[in-house]
């Protein structure tokens, strides 16, 4: 019985055609030694029957993967009396590669030009007829899907069983050629199962199956360490010269539209634009913070302060009619309520927020911006594929931190590490938004957007100075490959969302109430001090560290007790704000408390000072050394503080 | 062209294949192709272990983990070998 293999690239139709020709008439097995799987079928033709091996997927037949190996020792070995090579119409030069490998072994080979209905729509155009007399082979167009030209395929590939094929020899250029020539004569006479001039390629190429095979001869075996220690590498020359082959061969023969785009190419065609990139970038983020206000504080936003109000207030009158002690009173109404409330009062606009940013990374947006931010990376010193740790910092600055793991070299991954925290994470967001609410009701998109934008452009800065200073080294290049636009899963963006609000729940609930409860505590001490004041330990404290921040415009000691709770968490300076300012509403006080100006710099020195404990943490569990999470304590702290005074200075001089 | 892609990647002057099919002026699809057939034979390397979050630290927001992000690679060792042999 005569047996034919199906060969062909992954995706081409393999699988279809091999069904197709055999319907049900086939079994699954292993090839011995492999786990690869084995696909035998049977099918007749004219009465008579004949096997169908169906060989694994390959794009090249080296020995870079077990199924390149199987299907080539297949070819070589299992004698198969034609060798159906399925071919993409549609991406026929690479398929071809494939096709050049198998004429150089000599196989028999039928192509099957397979897709060629999605080649017709796709306005490509073949001339099947120059094609085969080039390469010296037959040609049926067929579509697996579509059963079409499968009875042709089987027709011409039984006419040409016993066909007589010389083995395909490309010219490699001088210096090859005469390696192969060399290696063909030290090859002579000596009983390996391949083909000559086929195994001296394959050493040529670095094959290490071959190399393996041929290294058992000493004299060959001297020859291949010769080459290498002579630097002579061929690997790509030789493929380099595939290439060109298939461009000599197709020359005319393929007609096809220019460039067609997708959909994602049109898109980024804007979207990644060199000049308009960026500034596409930085509208979406306006876009983005705008819309959280809108939706977050303006729409949402109301209904969970009145909730929260019209809790305190009934647990107040509960606890006042059941006489219940007056420190519990103070407690839970203005530790609990003023402080952990004034946090949860912005669970709306993180949702809203994140959720946008949730559907930006679903859709691959985030990877384009990434992509446009690279260039400007680059110039800075850090890497592009840095920006995905600095995206993750923006959600928290520990898993930003902790995402640098990807970067191989340490100098990037050392510098995206320090400058995370300038990625303002989502527990700075409720300082913003109280700050905004007081003083800039009207433009809080905007405001927010700047301050988002100054933390990535200190990033930038300072990544500059670190990679210029403390981590010179070389840089590693790389290629980026975007993922296609995709619909955002709502179910995946959804799940999201709930677990952002569930986590900061549960911090409000654990770490802020533990600061708040703490900070209460000092500020109702020594007993009988008037609680709150500037009398009480914790006012004390504040007092003692306030005329540090007074150039920068926030001298009062809640303001800097608040600063120093945050680096506990920082959803605990709105936590401790609240408290300290209760009863009154938060946005009052600050109005009373910070001019416009001082709020800027608080906003300023928020966004960059000594980031959280958890943070500092985990920059040392990632470097490993207690200087760097002390040198991030530091450094932070002292670039915050100078930024806000100079904010502050300079605009005393405006203002 | 194998040789000036990975030349041009090792430079740092391209980013993309879009990139270099502009600078080798050659069809996007062609330098798709010889990008592969760089990785196929471990001349180029992915890089990094994909981060995921997985829920270990507190207050991640997940929703920010890269869900949908791309992917990079870098010139293994074998292809960077090669260049200085070149
Ligand atoms: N339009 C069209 N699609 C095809 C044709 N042959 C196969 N396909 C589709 O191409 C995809 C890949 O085919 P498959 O047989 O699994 O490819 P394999 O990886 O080579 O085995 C499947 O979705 C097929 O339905 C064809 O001739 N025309």
């Amino acid at each position: 019985m005569h047996t034919i293999a199906l060969v062909g690239n992954p995706n081409s139709g393999k699988t279809t055609l091999f069904n197709a020709i055999t319907g049900s008439n086939q079994h699954v097995g292993n090839w011995p030694g492999v786990t690869v799987e084995k696909k035998e079928g049977f099918f007749t033709y004219n009465k008579e029957k004949y096997t169908l091996v169906d060989l694994p997927g390959a794009y090249t037949l080296g020995a870079f993967s077990e199924d390149e190996i199987v299907a080539r020792d297949f070819v070589l070995k299992g004698n198969p009396d034609v060798v159906i090579n399925v071919i993409d119409a549609t991406n026929i030069k690479r398929n071809l590669y494939l096709t050049i490998q198998l004429l150089e072994m000599g196989a028999n080979v039928v192509l099957a030009l397979n897709m060629i209905d999605e080649a017709n729509t796709k306005k490509i155009n073949i001339d099947k007829k120059r094609l085969s007399e080039r390469l010296n082979v037959p040609i049926v167009e067929t579509s697996a899907a579509k059963k079409i030209g499968v009875d042709e395929l089987l027709k011409v590939t039984v006419e040409n069983i016993g066909r007589n094929v010389s083995p395909l020899e490309i010219s490699y250029g001088k210096d090859i050629d005469e390696e192969i020539t060399k290696i063909i004569k030290l090859l002579e006479n000596k009983d390996f199962l391949y083909p000559k001039r086929w195994m001296a390629i394959k050493i040529l190429e670095n094959d290490r199956d071959i190399i393996s095979l041929v290294s058992s001869d000493s004299e060959i075996k001297e020859y291949i360490d010769n080459l290498i220690k002579e630097n002579k590498i061929y690997e790509l020359d030789i493929v380099d010269k595939r290439y060109d082959y298939i461009k000599t061969i197709t020359k005319d023969l393929i007609e096809e539209p220019e460039n067609v785009l997708t959909t994602t190419d049109k898109i980024d065609k804007i979207l990644t634009n060199y000049i308009f990139g960026l500034p596409i970038f930085a509208l979406i983020m306006i876009i983005v913070f705008q819309l959280t206000f809108k939706i977050g504080q303006d729409f949402l936003g109301g209904y969970v302060e009145s909730f929260i109000e019209f809790i305190a207030g009934f647990i107040e009158s509960l606890l006042i009619s059941i006489n219940a002690n007056e420190l519990l009173i103070s407690f839970i109404s203005e530790g609990f309520f003023g402080g952990v409330g004034a946090v949860l009062v912005f669970v709306p606009l993180i949702v809203v927020l994140y959720f946008f940013l949730a559907i930006l990374e679903d859709t691959g947006y985030m990877a384009r911006a990434a992509y446009v931010m690279d260039s400007l990376m680059r110039k800075v010193g850090l890497q592009g594929k840095s920006f995905i740790s600095m995206i993750v910092g923006f959600g928290c600055n520990v898993p930003g931190i902790m995402s640098t793991r990807t970067l191989d070299n340490k100098k990037d991954r050392m510098i995206a590490i320090l400058i995370n925290p300038f990625m303002s994470c989502g527990a700075r967001l409720p300082v913003y938004m109280v700050f905004i609410a007081a003083f800039f009701p009207r433009y809080g998109g905007l405001v927010l957007f700047s301050i988002y934008a100054l933390g990535i452009a200190i990033a930038f800065i300072m990544a500059k100075l670190f990679s210029k200073t403390l981590f010179k080294g070389e840089e590693t290049h790389f290629i980026m490959e975007l993922p296609p636009y995709r619909l955002p899963s709502m179910n995946s963006v959804f799940r999201d969302m709930w677990e952002k609000v569930w986590g900061f729940l549960k911090r409000a609930g654990t770490v802020i109430f533990l600061v708040v409860t703490i900070l209460w505590v000092l500020s109702m001490l020594p007993a009988g001090v008037e609680p709150y004041s500037k009398e009480s330990l914790l006012g004390r404290i504040g007092s003692f560290f306030a005329p540090m921040f007074t150039p920068a415009g926030f001298g009062n000691w809640q303001a800097s007790v608040s600063l120093f709770a945050g680096i506990a968490a920082k959803e605990a300076i709105v936590g401790t704000l609240g408290m300290l300012y209760s009863p009154m509403d938060l946005t009052e006080a600050l109005r009373m408390n910070f001019s416009t100006l001082s709020a800027v710099s608080y906003m300023v020195m928020v966004l960059l000072y000594t980031p959280c404990a958890a943070t500092i943490a985990t920059v040392k569990r990632e470097t490993n050394s207690n200087g760097w999470a002390l040198f991030m304590a530091v450094y932070t702290f002292l670039l915050g503080y100078i930024m806000a005074v100079l904010v502050y200075q300079i605009g005393s001089l405006f203002i | 062209m194998l040789k000036e892609c990975l030349k041009l990647i090792s430079e740092g002057s391209v980013k993309s294949t879009k990139d270099i099919a502009n600078k080798l002026n050659i069809s996007e699809m062609e330098a798709n192709q010889f990008i592969e057939q760089l990785k196929q034979m471990d001349y180029l390397k992915k890089d990094g272990s994909e981060f995921s979050c997985g829920g270990k630290c507190f207050g991640c927001n997940l929703s920010n983990c890269p869900t949908n992000s791309f992917m990079t690679f870098s010139l293994s060792e074998k292809g960077k070998f090669y260049l200085k042999k070149l």
